[in-house]
């Protein structure tokens, strides 16, 4: 070695430099290049999302929260999504039968998000991948920036929500009754197209996407969403020569407010993407915090619900919140933390409570996807009114649980329920 | 319900539910190629282009390529692989610089302020600073960028160096001597102890 050289290489010793990867990059990339590895087989141009991948400055942690619930409804859109029928969905029943595990994405676009500027809009990138038997993995990408990895395992029931940008992880425990229909949904594609069968759509015809000749069919039954969005359209395209789906989108109103929208285009699906249990497995990568540790068990006797309506109550000053729609629940306690004078709001007990907020009114939505006939009357009925029905949903034995206005709960026949929502 | 696809992988249920492995080689090559070179890809990215988080997209790329197009590199031995991917990585690299000189010279300025740098660790005043030297290697033409990184921050062999970089040995040895000597002189002050 010439000594110009070797005095280099010392020198180069001596360097201090902040050269040590973050595991957490590792973990998350590694699916990715499995995954490419694997799309590649099948579709050689793939392109890179990567590329796409910039940082979303996100200052305000309710800004944060907006995004946390953004990707709570983007998770379960992708849980509960349908798949369409009609002769030609006949055929694709059959093929789909032999689906032991999938990949497709999912591009949203959000309008109206709370805490955002009016004209701000939401991109959602989504890869999800899901396994028969062993779960299902969803990676998030927002505005470019990777927002969220999100990791369902069937075996544990527990679903984390991986936060980079925050360094934070949510854990979310399913029910049994929840996980299997989740696994039931995903595993078995012919009830799927049962539940399609069971609700009215129209047949679009046939037209063509990026050259290959599709079939289209459209509903407009909420429950196709999870009864989460509102003037809900969705839209399937079959591939007429192969019998699988080509194309599914999304458009709904997000809330209450007109401009939040959702608009998702769910596309890229691969069919049989080989997959281990490593894909699946919960690894929360060094350096995270728990953000909150939360249970989608349902709403039971609504004890969760009624605790969550008391708090919030408590903030507002002596009402109810309009809707139970997450993105509208975080637009209404936005509204209450701006003029500063809610310290419950702030820090992380402010947030969990936040959170359990979101989950409860989660829970609660969850009971259009399970046919609960879910219904909340918060922006006509006022505390304290015990003869006036807040909330209700069907119980498993056929009857009403009903939380009135003064937030006590009863269980009542559907006959007595018309009685009581037929009042002036 | 097994079913044989395309390119010789195996995927799907047994009777009973559970997953069967898959038994694919090559796929089980690349997730080993991964474990083994990201971290020294990272480093080399980081060493190119001083931003982690610019070096985290870069290594996102190069992995991503790499897993896209494995199946037509006809490579055998470990360290066909390993030159394979630091040359996919410097071509990334070359990209990135070349469609992001608004940025480079943010760097440039911001490294000048000596304001990047380990978060963690104080500052040291009593040796070369990474940022001055990282902004000394901008001076240099890419390639010599390229090999003077892989010869001393990487410790890469001329061989390997040269297969990355597509040039004979000798043109190899030749462009890092120049380098050096360049180096020298924008660091004069660093080499000869001053500071």
């Amino acid at each position: 070695m010439e000594p110009n050289e070797v005095e280099f290489e010392k020198f180069v010793a001596n360097l201090r430099i902040d050269d040590k990867p973050d595991p957490g990059h590792k973990d998350r990339l590694r699916w990715q290049v499995l995954q490419a590895y694997h799309t590649a087989a099948d579709q050689p141009a793939c392109r890179s999302r990567l590329s796409r991948i910039r940082r979303l400055i996100m200052k305000s942690s309710i800004a944060k929260f907006a995004l946390a619930a953004s990707v709570i409804f983007a998770v379960l859109l992708g849980l509960f999504y349908g798949l369409g029928s009609g002769d030609l969905l006949a055929s694709a029943a059959q093929k789909l039968e032999q689906i032991d595990s999938m990949s497709y994405t999912m591009h949203m676009t959000m309008t109206g998000l709370p805490g955002m500027p009016a004209d701000f809009k939401m991109n959602m990138d989504m890869d999800i991948l899901m396994a028969n038997g062993l779960g299902m993995r969803m990676t998030g990408a927002a505005n470019g920036s990777v927002a969220s990895t999100s990791i369902m395992n069937f075996a544990d029931k527990v679903m984390i929500n991986l936060m980079p940008q925050t360094k934070q992880y949510m854990r979310i425990t399913l029910t049994d009754e929840l996980l299997d229909k989740t696994k039931q949904q995903n595993a078995d594609p012919r009830m799927m197209v049962e539940g399609f069968l069971n609700t009215e759509y129209t047949d679009l015809g046939r037209s063509q996407i990026d050259g290959v000749e599709v079939q289209g069919f459209e509903s407009n039954n909420p429950a196709m969403t999870g009864g989460m969005f509102k003037d809900t359209i969705v839209r399937i395209w079959v591939d007429v020569s192969t019998g699988y789906p080509l194309r599914m989108t999304i458009d709904g109103q997000m809330g209450l407010q007109e401009g939040a929208r959702i608009e998702a285009i769910v596309d890229n699906f691969q069919w049989n993407v080989p997959c281990d249990a490593e894909m699946f497995a919960l690894v929360i990568p060094e350096g995270y915090s728990l953000m909150g540790d939360l249970s989608l068990k349902g709403l039971g006797n609504g004890d969760e619900l009624i605790e969550a309506l008391k708090y919030f109550q408590d903030l507002s000053g002596g009402r109810f919140p309009k809707s139970l729609n997450a993105l509208d629940l975080s637009k209404e306690l936005i509204d209450l933390a701006k003029d500063g004078s809610k310290p419950e709001l702030a820090g992380k007990m402010g947030q969990d409570k936040v959170l359990k907020f979101t989950i409860a009114a989660t829970n609660f939505q969850m009971l259009t996807v399970q046919n609960a006939d879910p219904k909340y009357y918060g922006d006509t009925v006022q505390p304290g009114d015990a003869a006036k029905v807040l909330a209700r949903w069907k119980t498993p034995e056929g009857n009403y649980r009903v939380i009135y206005g003064d937030l006590h709960t009863d269980e009542v026949t559907a006959e007595k329920l018309a009685e009581l929502e037929a009042q002036p | 319900m097994a079913e044989v696809m395309a390119d010789n992988r195996v995927a799907g249920a047994k009777g009973d539910g559970r997953f069967e492995p898959i038994e694919d080689s090559q796929a089980r090559m690349l997730a080993d190629l991964y474990e083994r070179h990201y971290e020294p890809i990272f480093r080399y990215c980081v060493h190119r282009l001083f931003d982690r988080t610019l070096a985290e997209d870069v290594v996102g790329a190069v992995f991503l390529d790499a897993a896209r197009t494995i199946r037509n590199f006809r490579g055998s031995e470990e360290d066909e692989y390993r030159r394979w991917l630091y040359a996919i990585a410097t071509n990334h690299i070359a990209t990135h610089i070349r469609t992001s000189l608004r940025r480079r010279v943010l760097l440039q300025q911001a490294a000048e302020a000596g304001r990047l740098g380990p978060h963690d660790e104080p500052a040291r005043t009593d040796g070369p600073e990474w940022p001055q030297v990282w902004r000394a290697i901008q001076t240099l033409g890419r390639n010599e960028q390229t090999i003077l990184t892989l010869r001393f921050f990487e410790n890469l062999d001329f061989a390997s160096i040269s297969a990355i970089v597509g040039k004979r040995e000798t043109a190899v040895r030749t462009m890092l001597c120049r380098s050096l000597k360049k180096l020298r002189t924008q660091l004069k002050s660093v080499f000869d102890g001053d500071r």
